[in-house]
């Protein structure tokens, strides 16, 4: 009762934010729709200057709003820092203006060519730049950045060298400026809900996942790389369709556009709008413009310093920027009003694993069983080996799991078992040997294929989604794994849902479904970790570890519902573990290693009496210990 | 190319490469250490330059110059320890977005600061080293060979501080293995705000060793920062050699590009697709180490 | 529904916000005085910050000083003018921000021209499509005004373009003889347009003279070079008996001082002739190297003249600086402007443009120039000389011995200058944007 009063209370809460912001979003597009006619009546009323101004500047803030949103589409949903995507910009900016200047063709024309050019620089020099990650994929896109301002500047026949392409005439249909404004309007207006509609697809779903855990999406079966440079290729394409509109308002396009520091405008302008929302780049553009403009003109020695003054203040103090105010409001409401319940919880309290429901989570959905052939050979490892510098971490393992087996891997610290694992799932390539899965090798291929392969994976250290949801972290790997993630249409957030709640509220996460995973204490994370594995549908999973910080009665649930989950749902299982009344309840056969290399192999009561094994513990654990809980 | 020639045009290289490396070896330095890119790190070579010049003047132009050095380093190096402690320190362990945002807003701030209070002229001072020397017909600066010999002392003065001492040893330690030193029981936050000073003192050395030599305005930071980007990222960030190593690059190859008529319009571009291609092939560069 | 009519009302008032926070501070002085009929603006959009703010700075304050006295005598037609400033740090897309804001928000009657040629191309056809008139006083590439597309009846220029400016040096060369000539330029259209016209020049006036460098070679980027030790090794390597430059600003001071480094007496072994302007003779002061063949456009010492007298005083007593070369023509500038304004009565600026084309006007150089038809080029001189001692008058060399070449003499001829308009001297043909007049029949026969 507690919990659903909990749940219901904090999805309230969460809806009037979503409403807020909906609500506000909903003015904001209204507003821009209205600015021309209404900039006109307030100059009628002799309260503003110019209305053709006001809406020059509108057609400004309108192509910044969508160079900044696909510069979003990269920062915010795939967490990529671009310094080259001016560069795309001014490629779309720059096709326009050769089209229209040298070969003489209609705007119209150049304009749905441009994002088009934009896109293949995109596609072409984004496959380069992420052949690095993270810091390294940013520094590499400054030096592309780079080149192709040194193209732009030094390539005169096409570009026009170091004096770029002058005299652009805006066409003579657009010439009227509410014809203008609403012109690029309508083209800002369809790029966006494109990305909109891209932004909550399943794609966008696989987006938010590598943002939130590269290693994790992969282990879902993602392509990281692949999706990252559709949308690194996506973002050019808006990118560039923005470029294209940018001769509309400026006659002359020069090679400076391509510099890399012109990405601290699209930066600064997501950064007050938030980077955690869709439309708040577009609106950040709007605030930027009229910024910028006032500002310069009444303060123009000062400009830097309130403009740096600005984004510092809002990178330590309002890091959501404009987006988050209406979250802010929320929270300054309740702490006013007195509201007591925080829609966040600091943490939860972490009894999802006791909560767990055995009988409901092996009826689950979301787990996809497959007929299979018990005693079958379904994973081959033939002399598999790795070494890290001198030392021999895996050393000439050979290993057969058979299907339906659960099958135990134990050895002291530093035996090779979490090495092998990575090696299995393609984490980490194997210096020799070869790896067999359903007669497939998949030897050094990369994590996402052996995912799709059918190898799922629980890490030891907690690997979920941290700012999605309980509920989206399961949804999205189960789309990421059955292959949904391809579509860039649809919400994602519809699809899987009644799995994913059903199997939630099986685990005991029910109640913390809509909150972020983040959020949640170590044990249900450690829950959700073990959800994620099980719906991800594999015939064979590798859990590292699974109880690691578990109490015994939580370890005792967990294994069981493993274990039930692997009988009834036809799943092998490959486990390492250090708690022995674990290994030796769940596990039908036992691999021990050690340094690398495998000591032996046999069922639980072979290993049990073993001496040989005993003198590798050396006493390290007392066999008898603890009662195995019954199968 | 006759070998007088060779030495003309290779020694030219060097004095790009030497006033190169000392900004570099700070930006290198602190990205080693905090993992932070800093932005701001043209701004603080500026400001240094700037500086150095108005008391070099004041003092006298020429016998000037050394305590004029003396504190626009010091200058460079109190706005650094001002900007970690109030700063970066809030935002060490974000995305590396939000720091370049933060060092970035740091840059415009010095940058807008620095032309209200000194105006955007350009200033001028003298070399300290004034004289040439003439080497197989041709001449030599005598200030340019000064400020190499300066370059290498100042990269032996970083290897002696990195290796011979304790603080270099946690230095090292917080480039190689920062989970290492929080266990260590060093005084972390110490160390980042001593090693985001050094590395501000040098920008700050750089800019005022160039000083003489240039026309020194509110802009000139701009266009040293990212060529002490692609440097440090060439030459591994957070490795002293390889700062040395990228400088050594990027000044020869815009030394002898610019007279080459085949390869004059693309001197720069070649600095870039040098950085491209060490990105690409070994991500932290040539004498970097890869990231855990 | 009730929602979606709450959703239109807010949007209007939002709408009405968001228009606010764009006006802000979009409304311009329009505090009259009781003497005046109201105030008109004249529109300026330079660097005020960045690099090239060293040119705004002069440019800005001897157009305010150009407009108080302008006001001080009455004004123009009335009206009291404002010197309307904005800042573009030498960006492009900045100054056609600017020059829309200047035409479509302060209703401007005319604008002065921005620092670089790119940013006056941008500009020029704003200009022209909203009929304003455009006086160009610092950006002087030929181009602007030859150039097909670029082609703008209100676009005046009162700053001797590149062609003119490349004729004198090539003529200033010439004299001393030089035969083995070494070129630095900046690479970008000011440059390359003023190159040309040197090397043209030169090879009418001196056609033994040759360039010894390679043709590539002789542009270094733009803007700003820190270091210039690959340009003076190479001086060094190929020993020429004249530098030809038109570098400017920052990398002028840095070329100097480098190569002043390098060898205290690198100017006497190789001599300089080059652009100049008082910016770079006041930066460096009494380490500008004496003995260097500038080339300038308006050097207040050297134009020894009543009106200039006056304005260097009231200039130097205002500001305490020496005005540059910038502040005098862009102060040349605003008297015209008044002066043909005042005598169309008017500030339609086809009215105005009557007044200009084909008259005669005052300026602070000592001689009257005449805007001709055409290109609407004034016919404004250069003045050339020595750096010398300026016998303690100056903290920085003067020119000794100079003379002011006349304008009539570097103008481009007609000619060349119709086949240009007309588009008949295209490197490409058929491909704008790549004229050049030395491709024109007309220059071939002359």
């Amino acid at each position: 009762m507690k919990n659903a009063g909990a749940r219901w209370r904090s999805w309230l809460t969460n809806r009037r934010v979503d409403r807020a912001r909906w609500a506000l979003a909903i003015v904001l597009l209204l507003a821009a729709a209205v600015l021309p006619p209404v900039s006109v009546y307030l100059e009628g009323q002799g309260m503003i200057e110019s209305a053709r101004f006001e809406i020059v500047l509108g057609v400004t803030s309108l192509i910044l709003a969508l160079w900044a949103v696909s510069y979003n589409l990269m920062l915010g949903y795939a967490g990529m820092v671009s310094f080259a995507h001016a560069a795309y910009y001014g490629v779309g900016a720059y096709t326009v203006a050769i089209l229209l200047q040298r070969y003489q063709i209609s705007y119209f024309a150049a304009l749905a060519a441009a994002p088009l050019v934009a896109a293949t620089v995109g596609i072409i020099t984004g496959f380069v730049a992420l052949r690095a990650v993270r810091l390294y994929f940013s520094l590499l896109t400054l030096a592309i950045s780079q080149l192709l301002y040194s193209v732009a500047e030094g390539w005169y026949s096409v570009t026009g060298g170091d004096n770029g392409i002058n005299g652009i005439v805006t066409p003579d249909q657009l010439t009227d400026y509410p014809t203008l404004y609403y012109f690029v309007a309508a083209i800002v207006g369809v790029s966006l809900l494109l990305m909109f509609v891209l932004t909550r697809s399943p794609f966008g779903a696989a987006l938010l996942a590598i943002r939130e855990n590269r290693e994790r999406a992969r282990s879902v079966g993602i392509n990281v790389k692949a999706y990252e440079l559709a949308v690194y290729t996506i973002a050019a394409l808006f990118a560039g369709v923005a470029g294209a509109l940018f001769p509309l308002v400026q006659p002359s396009v020069v090679p400076s556009m391509l510099f890399w520091t012109e990405n601290a405008t699209p930066v600064v302008v997501t950064l007050l709008g938030g980077v955690g929302s869709f439309l708040g780049p577009g609106f950040g553009a709007f605030i930027f413009t009229g910024l910028n403009n006032s500002l310069s003109r009444d303060f123009p020695y000062q400009l830097d310093v309130l403009l740096g003054a600005i984004v510092l203040g809002v990178v330590l103090l309002v890091p959501g920027g404009f987006a988050s105010v209406p979250g802010l409001v929320a929270q300054l409401r309740r702490r006013v009003v007195g509201e007591g319940t925080p829609s966040i919880e600091a943490e939860t309290k972490g009894e999802a694993i006791r909560m767990i429901d055995v009988a409901r989570a092996v009826e689950a959905h979301a787990i996809q069983s497959e007929h299979i052939e018990r005693g079958r050979v379904l994973l081959r490892l033939e002399g598999l080996s790795r070494s890290f510098g001198g030392l021999r971490a895996v050393d000439s393992v050979n290993l057969e799991i058979h299907e339906g087996d659960r099958h135990a891997i134990i050895g002291p610290n530093g035996a090779g078992k979490s090495t092998l694992f990575n090696l299995i799932t393609g984490r980490t390539r194997p210096s020799a040997g070869r790896v067999w899965f359903d007669g497939r090798d998949i030897t050094g291929r990369p994590a996402h294929v052996v995912a799709k392969a059918g190898i799922g994976r629980a890490f030891q250290i907690t690997m979920i989604f941290p700012r999605l949801t309980v509920r989206q972290n399961l949804q999205y790997a189960m789309l990421a794994h059955r292959g949904r993630t391809v579509q860039p249409w649809g919400l994602a957030d519809r699809i899987y849902r009644d799995e994913a709640i059903e199997l939630l509220d099986a685990v005991g996460l029910g109640p913390h479904a809509d909150l972020p995973a983040g959020q949640l204490s170590h044990g249900d994370q450690r829950a959700i970790e073990l959800a994620i594995s099980l719906a991800l549908g594999s015939r064979m999973i590798l859990l590292d570890e699974p109880t690691a910080g578990m109490s015994a009665s939580e370890t005792r649930r967990a294994m069981e519902l493993v274990r039930r989950v692997a009988t009834d749902r036809n799943l092998t299982l490959l486990f390492c573990e250090h708690d022995m009344s674990v290994v030796f309840g769940t596990a039908r056969t036992v691999t021990v290693m050690h340094q690398g290399r495998i000591l032996m192999q046999g069922t639980p009561e072979q290993i049990r009496s073993d001496p040989e094994v005993q003198a590798v513990y050396l006493g390290e654990l007392d066999m008898d210990e603890e009662e195995a809980a019954p199968a | 190319m006759d070998p007088g020639k060779f030495l003309l045009f290779a020694t030219g290289g060097l004095a790009d490469a030497a006033y190169l490396f000392i900004v570099a070896a700070g930006l290198s330095l602190v990205f080693g250490a905090l993992r932070v890119i800093n932005m701001a790190h043209g701004s603080l070579y500026m400001i240094a330059a700037m500086v150095s010049v108005v008391v070099a003047n004041r003092l006298g132009a020429g016998i000037g110059f050394l305590p004029a050095l003396l504190c626009a380093v010091l200058v460079a190096a109190a706005i650094g320890a001002v900007i970690e402690t109030t700063v970066l320190k809030r935002v060490y362990g974000h995305e590396h977005l939000v720091q370049l945002l933060a060092t970035y807003a740091i840059a415009l701030i010095i940058g807008g600061a620095a032309r209200l209070i000194f105006g955007s002229n350009y200033r001028t001072t003298s070399t300290p080293i004034q004289g040439s020397l003439t080497i197989l017909g041709y001449s030599y600066s005598l200030y340019a060979l000064v400020m190499i010999v300066a370059a290498i002392l100042i990269g032996l003065g970083m290897y002696g501080l990195l290796f011979r001492t304790r603080l270099g040893r946690n230095i090292r330690a917080a480039v190689s293995d920062p989970e290492l030193l929080n266990a260590s029981g060093v005084n972390v936050t110490l160390l980042y705000t001593a090693v985001f000073t050094v590395g501000a003192g040098l920008a700050g050395l750089g800019g005022a060793i160039v000083a003489p030599s240039q026309a020194v305005d509110p802009t000139i930071g701009d266009s040293v920062l990212v060529l002490a980007f692609a440097i440090s990222v060439i030459g591994g960030l957070g490795s002293i050699i390889g700062s040395a190593v990228g400088a050594l690059m990027v000044g020869e190859v815009i030394s002898f590009g610019l007279i080459n008529p085949t390869t004059n319009s693309f001197a720069l571009a070649f600095v870039f697709i040098i950085m491209t291609l060490v990105l690409t092939v070994r991500p932290w560069g040539l004498f970097g180490r890869p990231e855990a | 529904m009730s929602s979606t009519g709450r959703s239109l009302r807010w949007a209007a008032a939002c709408g009405a916000v968001l228009m606010a926070a764009l006006a802000c501070g979009g409304s311009s002085n329009t505090g009259g005085t009781v003497t005046f009929k109201g105030t008109k603006n004249i529109g300026l959009s330079i660097a005020l910050t960045g690099q090239s703010a060293l040119y705004g700075h002069a440019i800005s304050q001897s157009m305010k000083l150009a407009a108080d006295e302008i006001n001080a005598k009455g004004g123009i037609n009335g009206y009291k003018v404002n010197a309307d400033i904005l800042d573009d740090a030498t960006q492009v897309a900045n100054a056609v921000n600017n020059i829309k804001s200047l035409i479509l928000q302060d209703n401007v009657v005319a604008m002065l021209g921005n620092v670089t040629s790119a940013q006056c191309q941008a500009t020029s056809p704003i200009a022209k499509q909203n009929k304003v008139i455009f006086i160009a006083a610092t950006c002087n590439s030929y181009q602007l005004t030859t150039e097909p597309d670029l082609v703008n009846p209100y676009y005046v220029s009162v700053v001797p373009n590149t062609f003119m400016e490349g004729t004198a040096a090539g003529e200033l060369a010439a004299k001393t003889g030089a035969k083995k000539i070494f070129i630095v330029s900046p690479k970008y259209l000011f440059g390359i347009s003023e190159t040309n016209a040197f090397v043209a020049e030169l090879k009418k006036v001196a056609p033994s003279a040759t360039i010894i460098n390679d043709p590539s070679t002789w542009y270094v980027p733009f803007p700003t070079n820190p270091r210039w030790d690959s340009t003076i090794n190479a001086i060094q390597a190929a020993k020429p008996d004249l530098v030809y430059s038109n570098i400017f600003a920052a990398d002028q001071i840095n070329f100097i001082t480098q190569a002043l480094q390098v060898d205290p007496n690198f100017f006497q072994k190789y001599p300089m002739t080059t652009l100049a302007s008082v910016d770079e003779l006041q930066s460096l002061g009494s380490k500008y190297p004496l003995g260097m063949h500038l080339y300038q456009r308006a050097p207040f010492f050297a134009l020894n003249n009543p009106a200039m007298n006056g304005f260097v005083t009231k200039y130097h007593d205002r500001y305490g600086e020496y005005p540059s070369d910038w502040a005098v023509m862009d102060y040349d500038a605003m008297t015209m402007y008044a002066k043909a304004a005042n005598a169309a009565g008017s500030f339609d600026a086809d009215k105005v443009r009557s007044q200009i084309v084909g008259h005669s006007f005052d300026s602070l150089r000592g001689y009257k120039f005449t805007i001709r038809d055409g290109d609407q080029q004034a016919n404004v001189g250069e003045t050339v000389g020595t750096t010398g001692d300026s016998g303690g008058k100056y903290p920085f060399p003067i020119l000794v011995n100079s003379t002011n070449l006349k304008g009539d003499d570097l103008l481009m001829p007609t000619a060349i200058l119709q086949q240009l308009q007309a588009g008949q001297c295209e490197k490409t043909p058929g491909t704008p944007n790549t004229t050049d007049f030395s491709v024109c029949p007309a220059w071939k026969t002359s």
